[in-house]
């Protein structure tokens, strides 16, 4: 637990001292306080047309922030040999994994506040703010994302040798989660019995951490009867306490299982490293 | 009272009518019946307790007999302290009316009150029907040109029911289904506020129908006029099939599954109605209108349903002045041909309109907030003109389960790969530069300044991490 403590620590130092988290930083907060001085409703609550822009926004741009950062962050340690060094103490990799998880989980979630910190000011400050709750829900679902994209980095991280392939790896992954997904989903599944296709879809979605947010903040935000009767029963499924409480159910395990796969590839390449050696 | 001689009848009539009438049954026996039958009906009340189970006081006062005493043109006076139990059937034009509140109150399977006689007055009194079949309602008008007024109806099953019943007037008066308190009961359940079946000419004006199955239902009954109700927590708000020439005007609609449908009607006239918050079932709406030709649907809002405006196989109609705010959808429109769509006002949805299947309708100067126009010429409309892409209404319309791709964000970037030929596209060929109407519903400018502090504390927590971990040297 220490060792995950000083990683964790250390990754956040490493992490503000990373160009590219100012950046992105510096992206996301103006884009959140542009889309909030071009929309001329001010708090309204519930789904609206300022909410929908607002949950693309943050789908374009937090998956591929996460992505990136969070790839780098690891393969950046196979390239400059940070991973040599410690490896040479007695450090276990998956303190190392999670610390470094724990430590990047911070850095965007500041990044995050900053953002909407900015906005919450500015928007207040137009008279063009959200209403507290559709507030409350982005922050949440933004750090959502960023928690389940970043146990999706870790493997990226371990899988890549240098940031070069994990910048492409990480576009692709980008690519066919948010942009090509619906084309590539309803090409596939249309070659599927009609009766196959809700379940297999739903089976998808569970699969793509920013579809499950995205549909998840919807029926909170009570939207969800824009999904039609096939949807019914989700939607009254989420709607419930119960539901939330088996939504972080999904997310938790689906972080664990991620960072888990990581780390144990990572082991791996520790091992053999060392026979090599 | 039959069995009297003229001159006691009509004192007796006079004592009945005139003054406050006080329980005063003239035959011992018969009282003891009453009483027996009453209490027999409370037992049964009690074995199976519906929680609207008509609450007939043991003392509560046969209404048959009273009304059988006014003879054509009297006014029977109920007396608003006490309890009346129905049913009973006015044959006779009387008007019957209450000096304070009267109940009046039913356990049989026959509604409380059949009016079966032209030119019945009923005011003032309220009825609290037992019947549980939403089939049979509390008050049934067989007759024409009655006038039902301020009544108070609470009732399991149906409130008024019209039959071959013309040129009626129900006004002011509230409606209420059972257990209001829980709005998941099945509609199945429930009856209708007011349902007209073969009716012509009957005026609807300014009731409250909570509660209910449909608010105020009209089937083959022409030119019925709906004016200032309000309908909330019911199926749908407004109803109305086969009926020509139906007028629906400044009506409220809320919290239904569906605001105002017209189905297969001609020369309705839906005017000035507000719909608001139709989201909750997946098929809820606005306005809906199928198989509705040669109407006229202007200046009604529609704000924050599923579907503000559905269109479906709809012809010739003119729709003008419309506010379509804060809905999922803004419009819908399928099959729909010839109509006309101006001056109306699209902000804030979701989605601000689809179009599938339909040919030949104009759109012109509407506003469309989400549009980018351009004005080069100074007339304050713009010279490019609005497109609905059909695309997503396509692609679920043969499989629903894609509707779970509303708004995702690739939707668009697949959307613009199919935009080949936008030529039978729904387009409003010269957009608004600015809202026609006074006020786009701005939202709450105070709950847009809430973030202030929340976003404060945001930023400087954000900042406070980043000094302390990430820039200080430990």
């Amino acid at each position: 637990m220490l060792h995950l403590k000083t990683i964790a620590s250390r990754e956040i130092k490493l992490g503000f001292r990373n160009p590219w988290a100012y950046s992105f930083m510096a992206l996301f907060a103006l884009f959140s306080l542009a889309l909030l001085l071009i929309q001329s409703q001010a708090g309204l609550t519930g789904y609206t047309s300022t909410t929908g822009t607002m949950i693309n926004l943050i789908l374009y741009l937090l998956p591929l922030m996460t992505l990136l950062l969070g790839s780098f962050s690891l393969t950046s340690e196979k390239e400059e040999g940070g991973w040599r060094l410690l490896s040479s103490f007695s450090l276990r990799t998956r303190a190392y994994i999670w610390g470094k998880y724990a430590g990047l989980a911070v850095v965007l979630t500041v990044i995050v506040a900053f953002g909407f910190g900015l906005s919450g000011i500015a928007g207040a400050a137009f008279g063009r703010g959200f209403s507290l709750q559709a507030f409350g829900l982005f922050l949440l679902f933004s750090v959502l994302i960023i928690l389940q994209f970043l146990g999706l980095s870790a493997l990226l991280g371990a899988l890549c040798r240098n940031r070069w392939q994990a910048l492409t790896y990480g576009v692709g992954i980008w690519f066919f989660l948010i942009l090509g997904w619906p084309t590539i989903l309803i090409a596939v599944l249309g070659f599927l019995p009609y009766l196959w296709i809700k379940p297999a879809l739903v089976a998808l979605i569970f699969m793509n951490p920013a579809e499950l947010n995205r549909l998840f903040l919807i029926v909170k935000m009570g939207g969800g009867s824009i999904l039609g009767p096939e949807y019914y029963q989700w939607v009254k499924w989420i709607q419930q306490p119960l539901g939330s409480l088996i939504f972080a159910g999904v997310l938790v395990l689906w972080i664990v299982i991620y960072v888990e796969a990581a780390s144990g590839l990572w082991e791996r390449g520790r091992r053999r490293g060392q026979e090599a050696a | 009272m039959q069995g009297l001689p003229p001159l006691r009848r009509a004192l007796r009539l006079r004592e009945l009518v005139n003054i406050k009438i006080r329980a005063t049954p003239h035959r011992p026996f018969k009282r003891a019946i009453m009483a027996g039958t009453l209490a027999l009906l409370c037992c049964a009340g009690m074995v199976a307790p519906g929680p609207h189970a008509a609450r007939a006081a043991p003392d509560a006062i046969p209404l048959q007999p009273l009304i059988d005493a006014a003879s054509p043109g009297q006014t029977l006076v109920l007396s608003g302290d006490r309890v009346y139990a129905g049913p009973a059937v006015v044959s006779e034009p009387i008007t019957i009316s209450s000096d304070g509140e009267a109940v009046v109150t039913n356990g049989s399977d026959r509604p409380a009150l059949t009016l079966a006689a032209d030119g019945i007055v009923i005011r003032g009194i309220a009825v609290q029907d037992g019947q549980k079949d939403p089939k049979k309602p509390a008050i049934l008008v067989q007759s024409d040109g009655n006038r039902l007024e301020r009544l108070r109806i609470k009732s399991q099953g149906g409130g008024i029911f019209l039959r071959q019943a013309n040129d009626n007037l129900i006004l002011d008066s509230r409606i209420e289904g059972a257990h209001p308190e829980n709005p998941d009961e099945p509609y199945s359940r429930r009856g209708n506020g007011i349902d007209l079946l073969a009716s012509a000419r009957n005026v609807i004006e300014g009731n409250t129908i909570v509660h209910v199955h449909d608010g105020v239902y009209a089937e083959s009954s022409n030119e019925t006029r709906v004016r200032g109700n309000v309908a909330t927590d019911s199926r749908y708000g407004y109803h109305f099939m086969f009926s020509a020439g139906s007028e629906l005007t400044d009506n409220v609609g809320e919290g239904n599954v569906t605001g105002g449908m017209v189905m297969a009607v001609e020369g309705a006239v839906v005017k000035g109605n507000r719909f608001e918050k139709q989201t909750e079932n997946v098929n809820s709406q606005g306005i809906l209108l199928f198989d509705v030709h040669r109407s006229d649907i202007s200046g009604n809002r529609v704000v924050g349903n599923r579907v503000g405006l559905y269109v479906e196989r709809s012809t010739d109609n003119k729709l003008a002045g419309n506010e379509i705010v804060r809905n999922f959808i803004g419009m819908q429109m399928i099959q729909s041909d010839g109509n006309r769509l101006q001056g109306s006002l699209f902000a804030a949805n979701v989605n601000q309109a689809q179009s599938t299947d339909s040919k030949d309708n104009v759109l012109e100067g509407n506003y469309w907030d989400d549009f980018e126009a351009l004005d080069a010429d100074g007339d304050g409309r713009s010279d490019l003109s609005y497109e609905i892409d059909p695309f997503f209404l396509r692609l679920t319309e043969d499989i629903e389960a894609f509707q779970v791709f509303f708004q995702s964000p690739g939707l668009p970037f697949l959307a613009q790969m199919f935009r080949a030929d936008t030529a039978n596209w729904l387009r409003d060929s010269s957009p608004l530069l600015e809202p026609p109407l006074e006020s786009p519903e701005t939202g709450d400018a105070a709950s847009g300044r809430r973030t202030w502090l929340p976003g404060v504390l945001l930023l400087l927590a954000a900042l406070t991490i980043l000094y302390r971990w990430g820039y200080k040297k430990s």
